[in-house]
């Protein structure tokens, strides 16, 4: 039990994808303007994280490794976890219309994400078991969805203040991306 | 070895794909009102500028699909420019869409002179919190431009040297995002083919009139009013104000030569 909540927090915070291993950066700067939408997307994040990384295990413990072929996995993981967001999609779109309209463009924007494949790649390299796998992928996604939200506020915020001109838009994120970036790095002392 | 692996990711694939038309077959079917808003949403423009009031295409295609006649009540303005998806959009819905073209207009005519000077966060609707701006005229145009970051098509400008927003009629397609951006009211969505408009708003309050505020102020004299042959102005006893009918103005320009500080204008 305690080394499931260490892996969720050092999913979450010490290794917070965004911010510390600095993978889906795409939508961190293309979906953070406004808070409503962090939202949204972080939770297809988090929706897709999940089922990928239970896929993407049951994937290589009974397939690559009894064939030996573990140096595919990329190749592999790729296909599984896109046609396993197509029928995500599917299954959200033909049940729930109102879930279909708040998550929208974001689920297939989220097929080849690196954060995604990421995740399935860091459990498989950590040996996971598949509850491990599971907790991991939820931590994953919700550190993703802190930085998203934590950002999107930020920038709400900073489209009222006077940045000198060349700063505006894009490049004061930037630097503000840098500067969460080493807050988050404090958290690297709790490992 | 090779073999082994292309047989493994093949009939991987394979699985995936029979998994995804399973998951097609097995699934309850499409709700048919989705599956026309998308058809419908073809033919929109897709920009997802939000002018029709609705967050995106999408969005706007799920209306029309549950209510065609949703298209009248809130046209989408750059469908009106292309005739052709008007008659797809048509065919579609099976019901005739009005056309119509409308342009924004900017009623005021930037003449207030400035009460103080205003350096706080460079938006009208926060200059507008402090003493209704920074003009001597409440119904002055701040020209900090909200309007101008709302539009989506580049059609309104604020002119350097009157310091108020022009809307660029040629790129202006009516869609009335700037008139409900602007705190204090002044964009008119007015018809294209309108001859004259009010480059005013000022209303009647406590009875001071609008040329004590600025040079072209309204000052509420009614001989626009009285001198139009054709009936199209009325007054609005509420605001002091000329109201123009655009349906039987015919041009005659009659209330341009008479208005005393030239705020009736040629469009």
């Amino acid at each position: 039990m305690n080394g499931l909540v260490s892996i969720f927090i050092t999913m979450a915070l010490i290794n917070n994808f965004i911010l510390s291993k600095f993978l889906g950066l795409c939508p961190f700067f293309g979906v953070s303007k406004r808070l409503g939408n962090a939202v949204s997307m972080g939770i297809a994040v988090i929706i897709v994280m999940f089922f990928a990384s239970i896929a993407t295990w049951a994937l290589y413990s009974y397939i690559l490794v009894p064939f030996h072929i573990e140096y595919m996995q990329i190749v592999l993981y790729i296909l599984v976890i896109a046609s396993l967001v197509q029928i995500i999609e599917m299954a959200i779109r033909r049940t729930n219309i109102a879930l279909y309209n708040a998550l929208g463009i974001y689920l297939p924007l989220i097929t080849t994400n690196c954060a995604v494949l990421g995740i399935a790649l860091i459990n498989t390299q950590e040996n996971y078991s598949l509850i491990e796998t599971m907790i991991s992928s939820l931590g994953a996604g919700a550190g993703f969805t802190l930085a998203l939200i934590i950002m999107s506020g930020i920038r709400e915020k900073l489209e009222l203040c006077k940045a000198p001109r060349s700063l505006r838009g894009l490049p004061i994120a930037f630097v503000t991306a840098a500067l969460l970036g080493l807050a988050f790095f404090a958290f690297g002392g709790m490992g | 070895m090779i073999i082994l692996v292309i047989l493994v990711i093949t009939s991987v694939g394979v699985f995936c794909g029979l998994l995804i038309s399973i998951a097609n077959l097995l699934l309850p079917k499409e709700p048919e009102l989705l599956r026309m808003a998308e058809e419908i949403a073809d033919i929109l423009p897709g920009m997802n500028c939000g002018a029709c009031g609705s967050p995106g295409c999408f969005a706007y295609a799920q209306k029309l699909a549950k209510d065609p006649s949703y298209i009248n009540k809130h046209p989408c303005m750059t469908l009106m420019h292309d005739e052709e998806k008007l008659k797809k959009i048509e065919e579609k819905l099976g019901i005739s869409v009005e056309r119509v073209e409308l342009k924004a207009f900017v009623r005021c005519s930037g003449s207030s002179k400035d009460l103080f000077e205003y350096s706080g966060i460079s938006s009208c609707k926060a200059a507008s919190l402090i003493s209704m701006g920074q003009k001597i005229c409440p119904y002055s145009c701040l020209g900090l431009g909200d309007c101008v970051e709302v539009c989506p098509y580049e059609a309104i400008k604020i002119d350097e040297e009157r310091k108020i927003a022009v809307v660029d009629r040629e790129r202006c397609i009516g869609c009335g995002l700037c008139a409900s951006e602007c705190p204090k009211g002044l964009i008119e969505i007015v018809p294209a083919k309108a001859f004259v408009s009010l480059a005013c708003s000022y209303e009647a309050r406590r009875n001071i009139a609008g040329r004590q505020r600025c040079d072209n102020g309204c000052i509420h004299c009614r001989r626009c009013y009285r001198v139009c042959p054709s009936n199209a102005i009325s007054w609005d006893e509420k605001k002091d104000l000329p109201i123009i009918d655009h349906t039987k103005c015919t041009g005659c320009y009659k209330c341009v030569e008479v208005c005393p500080s030239h705020c009736i204008v040629k469009l």
